[in-house]
């Protein structure tokens, strides 16, 4: 058992051989299954699965304002209160306000450190 | 050994690769449904082969056989191509392991398996995505939330070892070397206290990670009829059980050799360390089999605010101890 | 000796002939009024300095030490010089060869649009400027040059003339841009007042307390402290860098101004114009302040600051990410997360930071031009940037699809791309600087990236599409080949890494950290002229 050593890039490298190598195997085995079992397709087979109503293919999807409501909407709602609707207005004053803060933190902070 | 191609070939393709990692993985399947049926009080797999051993390969092989149904709008191939890199990144882990007959290793490559953990959920999250169902999209953005949580406390708890054994015995951050020194960490006193939150702290995050209840929330079953897996059948289905399976064989291995000390008494290819790391893998699986028989399903906000609350102030705390600490 | 001198006078080629080019166009455009001369033209000439800057790379990197041109032939101190060592050079290949890209890009993008002689001429002018202020070798030039690149973005930003939100972003980005520049002119008169000169080279000699007769000869000795000087020069530049750079509380204008532009002009935007803000900072706080012994107190709380401002940048960015529905915005939010994790790896201030935060810079141009660019194909095609009303079109595209997938990976930072191996060195820098829990806190603010990502790649592939796409064919071939170019590049510039980190990026760091060959070479080229 040969112990091997390398620097951290060249073994990306060898990790991302591998990974291709098992996932072409795998790959290979389902174009294989596949070539044997023919689907055999009706209509009814390949609509989408909706608890057995009928529903129309463009509202089988989810707006992209709702599609992290568990993360925005409930659990970091105050998070997102604090930093979207009170800091990022839009309103030209509240940013220079928050950039003159920043300029008069560094500012003090270098004159502080300069001994 | 013979040639440095054909060794590299037959680890990954052999052992400890895509057959043998494949293979314990239908033997842990069967484990944890037998040891889940009985504390159910149900009696679990039993007619396949010898008390049922064989039936997660009967699943397998009869999932593999059935048609493969494609919607309308779904696509076809490109389930089974994210399916098939996610599965080869979690076996390439494994690579690195010390029980691997060709480990590579390299400095700082505990990075390189946190990112190769990450194909596997990144081919979850587009799995549910790939056929527009609404129970799929939102399986798949409740997988994604939960992925925000669990990722940064995954990261945290696999730090703590190899911070603590890379500060203590210069193992340079690399997860063969930690494994080797991984039993002496629980012999140093001052160490022992983020070793043991890290435990903690992952065993519950791998709770999350391989969606076993109480946050089964992404397939949540008769909820959102099976979530993000709602429009599989046929093979797709069967790579979905099996990168599952491989997920948490790969883990649970992880734990075993950075936190638990792998073979420990014993010297790693010897009966008595063969033995002790099955316990170890046994106890483990065990644990997670137990929380998932006791508890019922959380809702997503619910097991998001359990997650920052009692599982990340015990990793953050942890990382932070091995960091300062005076060793 | 000939062709040393030959490619030197490059150095000056290169920023000066995109402006003589960028001036001409108008007067052109009086008489010639065919749109393919105009295209053709901006492209040749972009071709051409695009082999400029590489030469110009190419010499630096053999010759292993800075070139020097002096304008007018007057010496260092008293005239102003460009002096490009491996860093300059680099960030000036990258910004030659992407606008290049972006230039063929254009052609197709605005055929419609009216104005678009001014659109070429503006693009040459914002080019010239920076690489006018990479290449410099003098603060009060950096000034110019960077008003440059500034006032030609303001005017490339208000191209859309007809739509008001493009105008109330340029005027934003106008009035916050200014204040940065004004406050930048106020930095170089109190350097100006401190150290009597304003040479990079003359105040890195006069800050270590070199002895050199010829430059006290010229430009004398401080006039003040230097140590509470330089507190107060380094505050307020880097204030106006950051504005430049987008880091976080001076990032506001950001999010306004790069979607509002036409897309070549975000890709140019984001990619190039907020890296000349990043590389200022690195000049600034590595080679010229920083290795002096006598402001290392400064230079160390500069560090920790910058280090803060990196995490909180990223954090906040990640956050605003997830909530877009306008698919540039939520581009733009990613541009000043990158932005952070860029300043967290300077901030670090060991050369394994420096690294990273040069991989980054160069990685992140990439990825970043290729998204915007993909993204552009798409909002093209579909004539809008909402993120539902753009649903399934990248389904009847698939090549431009694929690019813009592979944008998104490695941005998000997966194995094999580009983006993971510089996330990858910021993270062995990190852990060998003794910051690990910082990983934790880089792992929060990319698994929210990913939330965004899959988000917008959702919405263009794989969801159903809206309305009839079935006319909509693959995209032209000039936008297509800029993407597929860009996609090769971050594919070969991830897999490459083990040869670029030792053969590209940790010369740039060992060359960006020797200021005492910066100074030397300039003390060379003023004893030639004094002893001539």
């Amino acid at each position: 058992m040969q112990l091997n050593t390398y620097d951290i890039y060249t073994m990306i490298l060898y990790a991302t051989l591998s990974m291709v190598i098992i996932a072409s195997s795998f790959y290979s085995l389902y174009l294989l299954v596949k070539s044997i079992r023919r689907v055999h397709v009706t209509p009814e087979k390949i609509k989408i699965y909706a608890c057995g109503e009928d529903l129309p293919v463009n509202k089988a999807s989810v707006s992209g304002l709702n599609f992290y409501w568990g993360v925005v909407k409930r659990s970091l709602r105050n998070l997102y209160a604090t930093i979207r609707d009170k800091m990022h207005t839009g309103i030209l004053s509240d940013w220079l306000f928050f950039m003159s803060l920043w300029l008069v933190i560094i500012v003090i902070t270098l004159s502080l450190s300069a001994r | 050994m013979i040639n440095p191609i054909v060794d590299f070939i037959i680890s990954v393709l052999v052992y400890p690769g895509m057959i043998f990692t494949f293979i314990i993985a239908l033997l842990t399947q069967w484990y944890y449904r037998k040891a889940y049926a009985r504390m159910q009080n149900r009696v679990g797999p039993r007619f396949v082969g010898p008390r049922g051993i064989l039936q997660p390969l009967a699943d397998f092989l009869k999932l593999l056989t059935k048609e493969d149904i494609t919607t309308i709008v779904a696509r076809e191939k490109a389930p089974i191509l994210f399916l098939s890199l996610g599965i080869g990144a979690i076996i390439t882990i494994l690579l690195m392991l010390p029980f691997s007959i060709f480990p590579i290793r390299a400095p700082y490559d505990i990075m390189l398996c946190i990112y190769l953990a990450l194909w596997a959920t990144l081919a979850l999250a587009l799995l549910g995505l790939l056929t527009p169902n609404p129970f799929s999209i939102v399986g798949a953005s409740r997988l994604l939330s939960l992925v925000f949580v669990y990722e940064p406390l995954f990261v945290a708890s696999l730090l703590v070892p190899v911070i603590l054994a890379s500060r203590l015995y210069n193992a340079s951050y690399s997860i063969y070397l930690t494994s080797l020194y991984s039993w002496r960490l629980w012999w140093e006193p001052l160490a022992v206290i983020p070793l043991a939150l890290g435990l903690f702290s992952i065993i519950l995050t791998l709770q999350c990670k391989l969606m076993l209840k109480p946050f089964d929330i992404p397939e949540a079953e008769t909820e959102i009829v099976a979530g993000f897996f709602t429009e599989y059948s046929g093979p797709k289905l069967a790579y979905i059980i099996t990168l599952h399976d491989v997920e948490m064989v790969v883990y649970t291995f992880l734990i075993v050799f950075l936190f638990l000390g792998g073979p420990a008494p014993f010297p790693l290819y010897s009966i008595g360390g063969v033995l002790t790391i099955a316990i170890k893998y046994l106890v483990v699986v065990t644990i997670l089999t137990l929380i998932k028989a006791a508890t019922a399903r959380y809702r997503i906000e619910q097991a998001l605010s359990f997650m920052w609350k009692y599982v990340a102030p015990p990793a953050i705390i942890a990382v932070v101890l091995a960091v300062i600490l005076p060793i | 000796m000939y062709m040393v001198n030959m490619v030197e006078n490059f150095l000056a080629l290169t920023p000066s002939l995109p402006i003589i080019l960028a001036f001409a166009l108008p007067l052109i455009s009086l008489v010639v009024k065919s749109r393919r001369v105009w295209e053709s033209y901006t492209i040749t000439a972009s071709f051409i300095i695009l082999l400029l800057a590489l030469t110009n790379f190419m010499r630096v990197y053999e010759v292993g030490k800075p070139l020097i041109y002096k304008f007018g032939g007057w010496p260092p101190p008293i005239g102003i010089v460009y002096e490009v060592d491996l860093l300059g050079a680099l960030m000036g290949l990258l910004v030659a060869s992407i606008m290049f890209l972006i230039a063929i890009y254009s052609v197709k993008y605005l055929e419609h649009a009216h104005g678009v002689e001014w659109y070429y001429t503006l693009l040459l002018g914002v080019e010239a400027g920076m690489l006018g202020c990479v290449y410099t070798g003098d603060a009060f030039n950096l000034f110019v040059m960077l008003e440059v690149t500034s006032v030609a973005a303001y005017g490339l930003v208000a191209f859309y003339r007809s739509n008001k939100e493009a105008i109330e972003a340029a005027l934003k980005y106008a009035i916050v841009g200014s204040i940065a520049t004004t406050v930048y002119f106020i930095s170089l008169a109190f350097l100006y007042g401190t150290y009597g000169t304003l040479n990079m080279a003359d105040i890195i000699a006069k800050s270590k307390l070199m002895v050199s007769p010829e430059l006290a000869l010229i430009s004398g000795i401080p006039v003040a402290n230097i140590i509470i000087g330089a507190a107060i020069i380094l505050a307020l530049a880097i204030w106006a860098f950051t504005v430049k750079a987008a880091a976080f509380p001076n990032h506001f204008w950001l999010p306004d101004a790069h979607p509002a532009a036409p897309t070549p002009i975000s890709a140019v935007l984001s990619g190039l114009v907020v890296k000349v803000g990043v590389y200022a900072v690195i000049r600034f706080s590595f080679t010229i302040f920083g290795g002096a012994e006598l402001l290392s107190n400064v230079i160390s709380v500069l560090y920790i600051v910058l280090l803060i401002l990196g995490i909180f940048s990223a954090f906040v960015a990640s956050m605003l990410m997830v909530v877009q529905t306008d698919i540039k915005r939520l581009i733009a939010y990613s541009t000043v997360m990158h932005i952070g994790l860029i300043f967290m790896g300077i901030g670090l201030g060991t050369p394994l930071g420096l690294a990273a935060a040069i991989y980054h810079t160069i990685n992140h141009a990439v990825a970043k031009a290729l998204l915007f660019l993909a993204a552009g194909v798409f909002i093209y095609t579909a004539k809008t940037r909402n993120i539902d009303e753009l649903a399934g079109i990248g389904r009847y595209m698939p090549l431009s699809t694929f690019t813009f997938i592979i944008a998104a990976l490695a941005l998000v930072g997966i194995p094999p791309l580009n983006g993971f191996m510089s996330k990858l060195t910021l993270y062995y820098a990190l852990i060998d600087a003794g910051l690990a829990p910082l990983v934790v806190v880089i792992i929060v603010t990319s698994a929210l990236a990913l939330l965004a990502y899959v988000k917008i790649v959702y919405s263009v592939w794989l969801k159903a599409p809206l309305r009839d796409y079935s006319d909509v064919k693959e995209a032209h071939p000039l936008m297509l080949v800029p993407l597929l170019i860009l996609a090769l590049t971050c594919i070969v510039l991830g897999v490459t890494a083990p040869l670029l980190m030792d053969k590209l990026i940790m010369p740039t760091v060992k060359a960006t950290l020797n200021s005492d060959l910066y100074v030397k070479v300039a003390l060379e080229a003023l004893r030639k002229f004094l002893s001539s």
